[in-house]
């Protein structure tokens, strides 16, 4: 059975397991997901071939190179993945908006999100 | 992966590492020598053995760990490894650790002879560093106060350094027709002014904002309050240097002004953060940037000879107040947040994404860094009010509480480096 955008249901699953698996991966200063964090943009899986945009809080993260391979070796493991690709965009410009609502609370930071 | 981000894999941690490790085992002499010999703080502020003692603290602390620091941060901040490759750091660092070590002694029992040798060795380290900074800053792209900063403090480095090792020779032959102890303000001022406060104006802009989850809002402030600061000294110094009290003042204002600007912003960095709960480091280093801000209208109101500041004690209480009030928990506090991050890098680093890692912040222990942080404000009270009052009981007092305090900043830190011993699986 195909899903959405061409996707075959296990592309999906694969997806979606990426999501958890990536929330293992923590920015070292704030303690937060790179997911709660925001800077995942998108994850794409076909045929097991993973590609996943992300962001850093900043052009100049001491940890970003970390964090970027962090984020292959994470996606790799999971069971089904042959491969995966993380592209460093930096558009759209991340914003602390972006945080997760329990980032939020992590951070103490009070104001609440707005869902766009 | 981009290739924009000279990061981790890049860098070698273990050289900030030693360069922080070489400066706070030259803060540990210090204390230690002041615990031993507390008269330090209630001699006159130009005795030799009182100028060796403060040069095991800028050149040999303070220094030491702010040129870790930039070797750390640089690569990070340009976007490029640093140029020369990793031999010229290593260069630099055993000259300066071996010349610091000599100066710091030499100085205390008044070898000027040693001195000048020291000296040059130290001159040559910084030139090294100099080169360093200035090639990997031509080669980067990024031009805002935080990155300007670096080749800036560098330049006035290396001129505080020879200015040094001029003093040190001018000591034994005595060829400069000017008043030593005219020339020793200008010297300590083109090395706090010079090195320090530009390092802090500009690379606080980069810190602050990153650790906190904040944002400079105004970047025409902190550009305006880095080139005061650059003006001002130029000014200043020859001011001191010469005697000429009106351009000294004039210097002092302009510098002043900086400060003001720089401090305004930062106060705005702070206030509109997102992680709102301040880590002991980083009040560490707010309450240190309000010494220095303090210390600048003490400055001020000596340049413009108010009645009482103006005394050879005053000059000591100044100096202390920057050096044990001002610097030491602007740079502690902020070893507070690069050591765990330079031992996470090293023992972590690797396993991220293949294993639950801790986060860098959890590290260290709040507690002890709670601890340090308050024991280092007594301390420096202590030891400020034996200055002012002259009073060898309080230096005393004040030397063990400096101590203690050392010791749990040490604890903390060890803990921080037993995580190297973690093996990647």
């Amino acid at each position: 059975m195909c899903a959405l955008n061409n996707k075959t249901e296990a592309d999906v699953r694969l997806t979606k397991a990426l999501w958890e698996s990536f929330k293992t991966v923590y920015d070292p200063e704030f303690g937060v997901s790179v997911v709660d964090l925001g800077i995942v943009y998108s994850v794409d899986v076909t045929q097991g071939h993973a590609r996943i945009v992300m962001t850093l809080t900043s052009m100049y993260c001491p940890a970003g190179d970390v964090i970027l391979s962090g984020m292959k070796s994470a996606a790799e493991r999971v069971p089904g993945i042959d491969d995966a690709r993380v592209d460093l965009v930096w558009e759209p410009v991340w914003t602390p908006e972006r945080l997760s609502i329990s980032a939020r609370e992590h951070l103490g930071w009070d104001q609440p999100k707005v869902d766009a | 992966m981009s290739t924009q981000l000279h990061l981790s894999k890049g860098s070698d941690t273990r050289l900030p590492l030693v360069f922080i490790g070489c400066g706070l085992g030259f803060l540990f002499v210090g204390a230690l020598r002041l615990l031993l010999a507390p008269s330090l703080l209630t001699q006159p502020y130009f005795a030799p053995a009182v100028v060796g003692w403060a040069h095991l603290w800028l050149p040999g602390f303070l220094l030491t760990v702010s040129i870790g620091a930039v070797y750390q941060l640089m690569p990070v901040l340009m976007g490029n490894a640093l140029a020369f490759g990793r031999t010229t750091p290593w260069v630099h660092c055993i000259l300066h650790t071996t010349g610091v070590g000599i100066l710091a002694w030499s100085l205390s029992v008044g070898k000027y002879l040693w001195a000048a040798a020291a000296g040059s060795a130290i001159v040559a380290g910084a030139a090294l560093f100099f080169a360093v900074v200035v090639v990997t800053f031509k080669h980067a792209r990024r031009r805002d106060p935080a990155a300007w900063s670096l080749p800036l403090a560098a330049a006035w480095l290396v001129a505080t350094t020879a200015f040094g090792l001029t003093l040190a020779l001018n000591r034994q032959f005595s060829f400069l027709p000017l008043s030593a102890l005219d020339l020793l303000k200008a010297h300590a001022h083109l090395g706090l002014v010079g090195f320090f406060l530009t390092l802090l104006q500009g690379v606080s802009f980069q810190l602050v904002p990153m650790f906190t989850m904040s944002e400079v809002r105004k970047i025409h402030w902190v550009w305006t309050g880095l080139i005061m600061t650059q003006i001002g000294l130029l000014i200043l110094v020859p001011g001191l240097a010469f005697h000429l009290a009106w351009i000294g003042r004039l210097g002092a204002l302009v510098i002043s002004l900086g400060v003001a600007f720089s401090a305004m912003e930062l106060c705005t960095t702070f206030l509109i953060r997102r992680r709102r709960t301040l880590e002991p480091g980083l009040i560490g280093f707010a309450a240190g940037g309000g010494v220095i801000l303090a210390a600048t209208v003490i400055a001020l109101a000596k340049s413009f000879g108010s009645a009482g500041v103006n005394t050879p004690r005053a000059s000591y209480f100044y100096g202390v107040l920057i050096v044990i009030g001002g610097l030491t928990p602007i740079v502690l506090g902020m070893l507070c947040k690069i050591i765990p991050f330079l031992v996470w890098m090293k023992a972590y680093g690797p396993l991220v994404g293949k294993r639950k890692v801790p986060p860098a912040t959890t590290l260290g222990n709040k507690r002890l860094e709670t601890t340090w942080a308050v024991l280092h404000l007594v301390a420096a009270a202590t030891l400020l009010s034996a200055v002012a009052l002259v009073i060898p009981g309080l230096a005393l007092a004040g030397a063990a509480i400096f101590c203690s305090s050392l010791i749990i900043f040490g604890i903390n830190a060890a803990k921080i480096a037993s995580h190297l011993h973690v093996r990647p699986e």
